[in-house]
């Protein structure tokens, strides 16, 4: 056992958060400014957050998402508000809030006599959220039930070889002591399918994990753009083969447990694959349009906290779980250190080694489990994505 | 001191670790080149010939082809190397774009 916080929050499903949100969602982009306004009196808080989804047919992946993200570990209260006639299916979704046991109120906005009367009664009901989800249990809570995400974003020729492997380090140190490790992207690790193969913990877990990135690789041929932006190129990285081997290098060395799709829950300790594309023929365009819908996937899927490394210098942090910037390039970090919570250039100046920088992130998520806010946290970061995608498998393949 | 990494043995151009400027020496622990043109942090080298339509490795794993001749010590890069998966876009203008 490693405790990591005495002060985390219990849910009822016995699962713990680090963060006690209230998460107000705008079901359709119609009331995405009634939704805006009942949280900006909030705003300096910093723990009342907005979601949007934006489209008007209804998808099973959003909804899926939408559900998972509302019952994280890291939310407290959830407020939906609806226009009314919508695509997407807030009678499910309240329902499945409700079971979780959090507060949840629903507004809709054609029921309530339009958008200042909204407004107000939202704003009522965020104070009676608050009093809600301060009444919850706080408990101390055990690494192994911890689970974190990793992604990388404005790489460079540096990430691969600072940044990437510093968090496939402090992966391999917190998987050792039972956390639940997820990487995902299929779509970088195009080129790394032989390599990744041996990791699997069974034949038939490498069999999954070398058919999604063969997926990928289909998808991304059919739209005719992979997962590379010009400013990679800028950065030294010439191919997506070369961009992949670098983020390969995010999941460290350990075995790999299983594949999962955006919103399953792994169960057990252990080091995850997150397999991002659908089913299929290409829907719905490109499987994840920007860093954030990367994340908001890995939040759906539980993680408490995102380790998000970048040569070039990303700023964005999330909505739900604080996001930790693990920077590759020493002349990013100079350019924008107050974005950053960790130095990682700094072995390539020889300041420090490879396991000094691992040794580091484990104790900045220690840290910000405890309460620290990350830097993107208490600089108002709180962006979210949140997209169309065509079916996609519940496929955890778990053997441990 | 280095200013070079070579990430697997297997590798046959290798990664700078600082900027560089035209006539720069390239150092690392068994190299010993001249930069051809000013280079940046990130950017690779050939450390061998590398004939046309030869498999170019880093992490001791092909990361594309060479799509023309590439001499010892040249810098390899969109202008000589392609993925032999899918095709690598840039904007038009963009600072290292051939």
């Amino acid at each position: 056992m490693s405790t990591l916080t005495n002060i985390a929050y219990l849910r009822n499903d016995g699962r713990k958060g680090i963060r006690n949100v209230t998460l107000v969602v705008a079901l359709v982009e119609c009331s995405r400014h009634v939704a805006e306004q009942i949280i900006r009196p909030f705003e300096e808080d910093g723990d009342v957050h907005l979601m949007v989804w934006s489209g008007c047919y209804p998808n099973a992946y959003s909804q899926r998402i939408i559900t998972q993200v509302a019952t994280h570990a890291n939310v407290g209260a959830v407020l939906f508000v609806s226009l009314g006639c919508e695509g997407m299916n807030r009678i499910a979704l309240s329902k499945a809030v409700k079971e979780s046991g959090r507060w949840m109120e629903t507004l809709v906005i054609q029921e309530q006599g339009g958008t200042r009367t909204t407004i107000e009664k939202g704003q009522d009901l965020i104070k009676q959220a608050a009093e809600a989800k301060n009444a919850v249990e706080r408990v101390s809570m055990d690494i192994s039930e911890l689970i974190v995400g990793t992604i990388c974003g404005g790489s460079d020729a540096t990430s691969g070889i600072t940044a990437n492997p510093a968090v496939g380090g402090a992966f391999d140190r917190m998987i050792d002591r039972g956390a639940i490790c997820i990487f995902e992207e299929t779509g970088e690790l195009i080129g790394c399918e032989e390599r990744i193969r041996p990791r699997a913990v069974t034949p038939e877990v490498g069999d999954a994990i070398v058919k999604s990135i063969h997926k990928a690789d289909r998808y991304y041929e059919k739209m005719g753009h992979g997962s590379f932006a010009p400013g990679n190129a800028d950065g030294g990285l010439t191919t997506v083969e070369e961009k992949s081997l670098g983020a390969y290098c995010k999941s460290g060395d350990s075995q790999i447990s299983g594949v999962i799709a955006p919103g399953d829950i792994p169960e057990n300790g252990g080091l995850y694959l997150m397999d991002v594309v659908p089913e299929g023929d290409p829907r719905f365009g490109f499987p994840n349009i920007n860093d954030n819908a990367e994340i908001m996937e890995l939040i759906a899927s539980g993680s408490h906290v995102i380790l998000f490394t970048t040569g070039r210098g990303s700023v964005v942090g999330s909505i739900v779980s604080p996001v930790i910037k693990v920077c590759a390039n020493p002349k990013t970090y100079a350019a924008l250190s107050e974005d950053m919570d960790v130095n990682a250039g700094a072995i390539l100046s020889g300041e420090k080694d490879l396991a000094q920088v691992s040794e580091e992130i484990v104790a900045k998520v220690e840290s910000i489990a405890q309460g620290e806010q990350s830097r993107s946290e208490s600089l108002g970061h709180r962006e979210s994505v949140l997209l169309y995608k065509g079916d996609m498998v519940n496929k955890t393949l778990c053997s441990l | 001191m280095h200013n070079i990494l070579k990430l697997h043995p297997k590798d046959n151009v290798a990664v700078l670790t600082a900027d560089l400027l035209k006539g720069d020496e390239i150092k690392g622990s068994s190299i010993d080149l001249v930069a051809e043109k000013q280079l940046s942090l990130g950017d690779k080298v050939a450390l061998t010939h590398l004939p046309k339509g030869e498999l170019v490795y880093k992490y001791g794993i092909a990361i594309g082809s060479t799509t023309e001749d590439i001499a010892l010590g040249g810098w390899v890069h969109l202008h000589n190397m392609q993925s032999d998966y899918v095709a690598t876009y840039v904007f038009n203008g963009s600072d290292k774009q051939a």
